[in-house]
C-alpha cells in the first residue's frame, strides 16, 4: 500500500513520503537491476574464441563517410560497452554520425582454456586476423585504429611490430606505456613490491579474477568509489537524468571480466616491473618491438586526472615514434570520465573526431 | 472542487519542520562533503604509501602461500576422482578447447583465402565479361585466360589420377 492513498495524512507531508518512496524504489531499481548498454545497431562480422568483432551499423550515407575505417579496441579487463554507454552518451554512437565506418573488438572474457594466452597471441593472432576481415569488409586497405588503456598497448606493439598493414591513424587513450617512475600511482608502487609476485597469483588462480583487478583499481581511490559514488547517486535520486546515467555506469564497473593469466604475467612483470616496452626490449614471438617503427599518424589522448594510467606514463611515447605528424591532447578528467563523463561528449569526443576526420578520406 | 484557504507560514504547523528539515539537511551535507573529502586525501595518501604496498604485498603472498597446498591436494583428488569417473578432468577439457580454438584459426585463415580467390574470380569476371554480355569486342586476354582456364580444369577433372 503507498504511502499517498493514506487520506488521514496532511497533503504536504504525504507529498514528503512519496517523494521518499518514489526516491527508495529508484535506489532498489538501480542497485539491483542492469541498465541496456551497448545499444548502437551493429552486427557480428568475425568471431575468435571468445574475441568478436562488431561492425556498427552506417547511419550516414556511403558517399558522405569517411573513406577509411575506424577500428576500436579496449582493454583486456573490462567490457568494450564504455564506448557504447547508452544512446545520447556513446562514443560509438557519436562517431557512426559524424561519418565513420566504426568497427569494435570485444575480447570476450578468458576461460580457464586461456590462462596461456599472452600479449604475443593477442598481438600476433588475434588483431591481424580482425583487422584482415575489417579490410574485407570495409573495402579499405587502410584504417585507423584507437587504443584505449591496455587496448593502448596492444595497438602500440601492433602498430610497431606491423607497420606495413594498412595503419594509417593510431588514437592512443590513457595509454600505460612508460613505467620509468616507479612512484607514479598506486598499481606501479604495489606490483613492484618485493613480495609482490604475478607467478604465485597466477599459480593459484589461472586467470586473474576480475575481482582482484576491480579492487586494484577502486583501492586507488577507495572512498570515492565505495562511498563517494552512492552518495552522489542518493543525493541526486529525483534527477531521472544523472540516475539513468549512474545506472549505466554502475552496470558497466560491475560487469567484470578476468584477465588471462599469462597476459597478467607480462603485464606485471615486462611492463611493471621491467619497463620494457618503450626501453625497447619487449619481444613477442621472436621479434622486437621497435616502436621506431611506428609510422601512423599518431594521437595521444592523457587525461590529467588519471590515477590509474598517470599522464607520466603515457606522454614519453612521442619521442619514441617516427610519426611526423603526432599530436598530444591533454584533457581534464580521469582514466573512464575523460571518455564516458559529462564533459566528453563536448570536448574530446569532438577532438578525436576533428583530429581524424582530416586524416580519414 | 474545494480550495484551500492561505495559511499564514507562522501558523503552517509543517512549515517550522520543513525549514528544521532543509537547514539540517543542508548542514549534514556540508559536513560529509568536507570530512568525505579530508577522509579520501587520508585515504589516497595510505593506499599510495609504501607501507600500504607492503602490508598488502605481504598478506597476498601469505594467502596464496598458505592457499597453494590445499588447492594442489582438492586438484590431484579431484583429477584421481574424475579418472576413476571415467570421466575427463578440467585439464582434457580445457586442452580441447584450446584446440579448438586453433581449428578456428585455421579455419579463419582458410575463409581469408577463399575470400581472396572469390575476389580476384570476380575482378576477372568483371574485367572479362562472357560473350553477349557487353557491347564491346572480345579481347584476347579473355580468350587466352578462358582457354587456361579449361585446360586448367582438363587437368584435374578429365584425367584423374588413379589412387590404388
Amino acid at each position: 500500500m503507498s504511502f499517498s492513498s493514506l487520506p488521514i495524512i496532511p497533503e504536504e507531508l504525504q507529498s514528503e513520503l512519496q517523494r521518499i518512496e518514489e526516491r527508495a524504489r529508484t535506489l532498489v531499481r538501480v542497485s539491483t537491476s542492469r541498465a541496456k548498454i551497448g545499444q548502437t545497431p551493429k552486427q557480428v562480422i568475425w568471431t575468435l574464441n571468445k574475441a568478436k568483432l562488431y561492425r556498427y551499423i552506417p547511419v550516414v550515407p556511403a558517399e558522405q563517410r569517411h573513406k577509411i575505417p575506424l577500428f576500436l579496441v579496449f582493454a583486456l579487463m573490462n567490457r568494450p560497452q564504455i564506448l557504447d554507454l547508452r544512446p545520447g552518451h556513446s562514443f560509438i554512437e557519436y562517431m557512426v554520425k559524424q561519418g565513420y565506418d566504426v568497427y569494435l573488438l570485444d575480447w570476450g572474457a578468458p576461460g580457464p582454456e586461456d590462462k596461456g594466452l599472452k600479449f604475443d597471441d593477442y598481438v600476433l593472432d588475434y588483431l591481424p586476423r580482425a583487422i584482415r576481415k575489417l579490410k574485407a569488409a570495409a573495402g579499405s586497405e587502410e584504417f585507423s585504429m584507437l587504443g584505449w588503456c591496455i587496448g593502448a598497448i596492444l595497438t602500440t606493439m601492433y602498430a610497431a611490430l606491423r607497420p606495413d598493414e594498412g595503419l594509417k591513424n593510431l588514437i592512443l587513450l590513457t595509454a600505460p606505456l612508460d613505467f620509468t617512475d616507479k612512484q607514479a600511482g598506486g598499481f606501479v608502487r604495489w606490483v613492484n613490491d618485493h613480495s609482490f609476485d604475478p607467478d604465485k597469483i597466477v599459480t593459484a588462480f589461472g586467470n586473474v579474477p576480475g575481482e582482484m583487478i576491480d579492487y586494484g583499481a577502486k583501492a586507488l581511490k577507495p572512498v570515492e568509489n565505495y562511498i563517494g559514488s552512492y552518495l552522489t547517486l542518493w543525493d541526486h535520486l529525483d534527477d531521472p537524468r544523472l540516475v539513468e546515467s549512474w545506472h549505466a555506469m554502475n552496470t558497466w564497473v560491475t560487469d567484470i571480466i578476468p584477465m588471462a593469466g599469462a597476459t597478467y604475467r607480462q603485464l606485471i612483470q615486462e611492463l611493471y616491473q621491467e619497463n620494457r616496452l618503450i626501453e625497447g626490449k619487449m619481444v613477442l614471438r621472436g621479434e622486437g618491438v621497435d616502436l621506431r617503427r611506428i609510422r601512423a599518424n599518431l594521437l595521444n589522448v592523457i587525461a590529467l586526472a588519471d590515477h590509474i594510467s598517470p599522464p607520466c606514463q603515457s606522454e614519453s611515447i612521442m619521442t619514441k615514434v617516427s610519426s611526423s605528424d603526432q599530436f598530444m591532447l591533454k584533457v581534464k578528467g580521469g582514466h573512464i570520465g575523460m571518455m564516458a563523463g559529462s564533459g566528453a561528449q563536448k570536448y574530446t569526443w569532438p577532438h578525436i573526431d576533428s583530429w581524424l576526420a582530416a586524416r580519414s578520406n | 472542487m474545494s480550495m484551500q484557504p492561505d495559511i499564514p507560514e507562522s501558523l503552517d504547523p509543517l512549515g517550522t519542520w520543513r525549514a528544521a528539515r532543509d537547514a539540517s539537511q543542508e548542514i549534514w551535507q556540508m559536513t560529509r562533503d568536507i570530512s568525505l573529502e579530508t577522509w579520501s586525501k587520508l585515504m589516497i595518501d595510505l593506499v599510495n604509501s609504501e607501507e600500504y604496498s607492503q602490508a598488502t604485498s605481504q598478506w597476498l603472498d601469505a594467502y596464496l602461500t598458505l592457499s597453494q597446498p590445499f588447492q594442489r591436494v582438492l586438484e590431484t583428488t579431484m583429477t584421481q576422482v574424475l579418472s576413476g569417473l571415467n570421466m575427463p578432468a578440467r585439464a582434457d577439457v580445457t586442452s580441447l578447447a584450446e584446440r579448438m580454438t586453433n581449428v578456428e584459426m585455421r579455419l579463419d585463415d582458410l575463409d581469408a583465402k577463399l575470400d581472396v580467390i572469390l575476389h580476384a574470380l570476380q575482378t576477372f569476371a568483371a574485367s572479362n565479361p562472357a560473350p553477349g554480355t557487353t557491347t564491346m569486342a572480345p579481347i584476347p586476354p579473355v580468350k587466352s585466360a578462358r582457354t587456361s582456364r579449361e585446360k586448367s580444369s582438363g587437368r584435374t577433372q578429365g584425367k584423374p589420377k588413379e589412387v590404388r
